[in-house]
């Protein structure tokens, strides 16, 4: 069958190269193909991101794809330096995580991914409101069905998912609405937060990005997905949210205080946590808080510094899952307190996870390096105490909540229980995958002004490898390092789940709701019961006074037909009395 | 000294190093504070402790007895 689709497949390529479509929609093309053509799967997982990845970089500046409708102008694709940044993270993102899910993931799951993958790119390479949401929707429908393939546990977190996701949408949809009627424009741009339309679209926007107070779904769905999946939903949704807000609410001083209590959040609950994908779960809100943060803070610098935090983090957090994805398949354990010691067993993985874990804390050569220093210098510029200081603390706790620990915990600390004999480093195309991460964990390190190059905004004459900045980035990891050393035993997390506010809208929510629907269900039964105990009534009524032998039908006695002519006279004359 | 034992005080050893490094560096404050000597390692210290300490105190508190 290759041997007949593959010169299509070519053909179609070499089309796309020369008429040059939404690169998203290929995958979403793609992802839909996939079921029809299970055989196909290792050209459509692997070389159509490829091709999409070369797409992108042929999108000139401005918009390229337009049409009218109804009276708005659609563009579906728009070329901007921030669009395709995103895109480009994106698209790496499904490649290496399609190399990463090939040999074992569900052909469900891999068709719903480049569809979830093209919707995000959709939004990143999109320039309107309704292709904006169209994405938005398509995106949360993907990576619904990238949770629901991952098994019974799965299933019910991708409808708790879904209805967060459809919540946010249905905010997005009525601010974006609104938008339009009170006459805003079509393409998206930067909104003051005067009208209501525009807190809306910031409320739907933040639900995506795991924002306070609907941040636990992204702890309660993620580690619930397939090793594989997880990888996928960590790339693409919180980073769409992010681009949105960098797009549209630049400098939005609610953002500083979202993105901080995000950052703390992560940190906190990913160190009581005992789950090992959990713990990224967690973290990934803390490094979301980051970026957010920095486009609150909005200067050119903030903002380079939340695109760049955002590629460095898809690249990193991908990888961490990836690690941890790999422990669960080759132990099919999650829990640390059941983990350990699997270094040996497992040495390319603990490779990879060490320079994850590396990037996540932003030691220097790394792209966590690269990318978080822009958003310390941005607020440290803006002169933004509390911020600097707060996010300097977050920095440097790192080792301790992931940076060192997560290594330890599964790889290199004691085995708090014996490994399967058969756990070993995952397939060689999942480990392609994981090296195209380290690579990009690494190479933005030690060149970056390869990320810089990339940024929408230029880093000035900003030097990330001053003698001062390195030793104080190596003081604040050695000292976490220590403490981390110092307590590791005493930090191991206790069994048992963390009190969230997702607890809120999973336990006394799911009581009201399903009281609620049972309250109109009886109160349904009963109006229908008295609806038809009424018209019962009625129809005996009619029958007893109307039917054939009913009082009206019979004929009446002259003298009582008298009498009543008499009474209704009397009352007339009653009435007309003047 | 043998090769375990080495490992175990090589972080420490880094940290020294890092300590002893610092009256080299020419650090530009941006708050005040921040151009303290030993800024860096006593205010992760600090943020450690205090994190270590959050962790130790609200974990139990945190912590529900039915699963997630």
């Amino acid at each position: 069958m290759n041997v007949v689709l593959l010169p299509g497949l070519l053909l179609l390529a070499g089309l796309a190269w020369w008429l040059l479509p939404p690169p998203g929609w290929l995958l979403i093309a793609g992802g839909l193909a996939l079921p029809l053509w299970p055989r196909l799967r290792a050209e459509l997982v692997v070389g159509l991101p490829l091709l999409v990845l070369a797409l992108i970089w042929q999108v000139p500046d401005g918009p390229l794809w337009q049409w009218p409708y109804l009276s708005y102008t659609l563009t579906p694709l728009q070329g901007s330096a921030v669009g395709r940044l995103f895109a480009t993270a994106f698209a790496i993102a499904a490649l290496a995580g399609g190399l990463f899910a090939l040999r074992s993931a569900r052909t469900l799951e891999l068709s719903a991914a480049l569809v979830y993958a093209g919707s995000a790119i959709g939004v990143a390479l999109g320039g309107d409101w309704l292709s904006l949401f169209l994405h938005w929707e398509l995106m949360a429908l993907g990576s619904s069905l990238v949770l629901w393939a991952g098994g019974e546990r799965a299933r019910a977190a991708s409808f708790r998912y879904i209805f967060i996701h459809l919540f946010g949408g249905v905010l997005l949809m009525a601010g974006i609405a609104g938008h339009l009627a009170t006459g805003g424009s079509a393409q998206v741009g930067p909104l003051a937060l005067s009208a209501w339309s525009a807190w809306l679209i910031l409320a739907g926007v933040l639900v995506n990005a795991a924002a306070p107070p609907l941040w636990s779904w992204v702890a309660d769905a993620y580690p619930e997905a397939s090793p594989s999946g997880t990888v996928f939903l960590s790339a693409f949704t919180t980073k769409t949210a992010v681009l949105v807000l960098w797009l549209v609410f630049p400098g939005v001083e609610l953002l500083r205080v979202l993105g901080l209590i995000m950052v703390g959040y992560g940190i906190v609950y990913a160190l009581l946590e005992g789950d090992a994908r959990r713990i990224l779960a967690y973290s990934i809100v803390s490094q979301v808080g980051y970026m957010v943060t920095a486009i609150g803070i909005g200067s050119p610098l903030a903002l380079a510094g939340a695109a760049a935090h955002a590629f460095a983090h898809i690249a990193y957090k991908a990888l961490l899952l990836m690690s941890a994805g790999a422990v669960l398949a080759a132990t099919g354990r999650r829990q640390v307190s059941e983990l350990g010691g699997l270094a040996p067993r497992m040495p390319l993985t603990a490779i990879a996870c060490t320079v994850g874990a590396l990037s996540i804390s932003a030691l220097p050569w790394t792209a966590g390096f690269a990318s978080k220093s822009l958003i310390m210098q941005a607020a440290a510029d803006a002169e933004l105490g509390a911020v600097w200081f707060l996010l300097t603390a977050a920095s440097a706790s790192a080792s301790l909540y992931i940076g060192l620990r997560l290594p330890w915990l599964l790889f290199f600390g004691p085995p708090r229980r014996e490994p399967p004999p058969g756990a070993a480093d995952p397939p060689a195309s999942a480990l392609a995958g994981m090296a195209l991460l380290v690579l990009l964990c690494l190479l933005p390190g030690w060149f970056p002004e390869l990320l810089y190059g990339l940024l929408p905004y230029p880093v000035g004459d900003y030097r990330l490898y001053s003698y001062e900045h390195v030793l104080a980035q190596l003081q604040l990891l050695a000292v976490s390092a220590a403490v981390f050393w110092l307590l590791r035993e005493r930090l191991l997390p206790a069994p048992g789940a963390l009190w969230d506010l997702d607890w809120f809208y999973r336990h006394p929510g799911k009581r009201l709701l399903v009281g609620g629907i049972e309250r109109i269900a009886g109160f349904r039964v009963d109006l229908e019961r008295g609806v038809l105990v009424q018209w019962q009534r009625m129809q005996r009524w009619l029958v007893r006074y109307h039917g054939p032998q009913g009082r009206l039908a019979r004929t009446w006695p002259t003298g009582s037909m008298v009498l009543w002519v008499a009474v209704l006279l009397s009352a007339c004359l009653l009435f007309y009395y003047r | 000294m043998n090769r375990a034992r080495l490992l175990r005080r090589l972080p420490w050893l880094i940290l020294a190093l890092l300590l002893l490094a610092e009256p080299l560096a020419h650090h530009h404050a941006y708050f005040g504070l921040d151009g303290w000597f030993g800024f860096n390692p006593l205010y992760a210290l600090l943020a450690n402790g205090v994190l270590a300490g959050l962790a130790l105190l609200a974990g139990p508190l945190l912590r529900r007895k039915e699963g997630p």
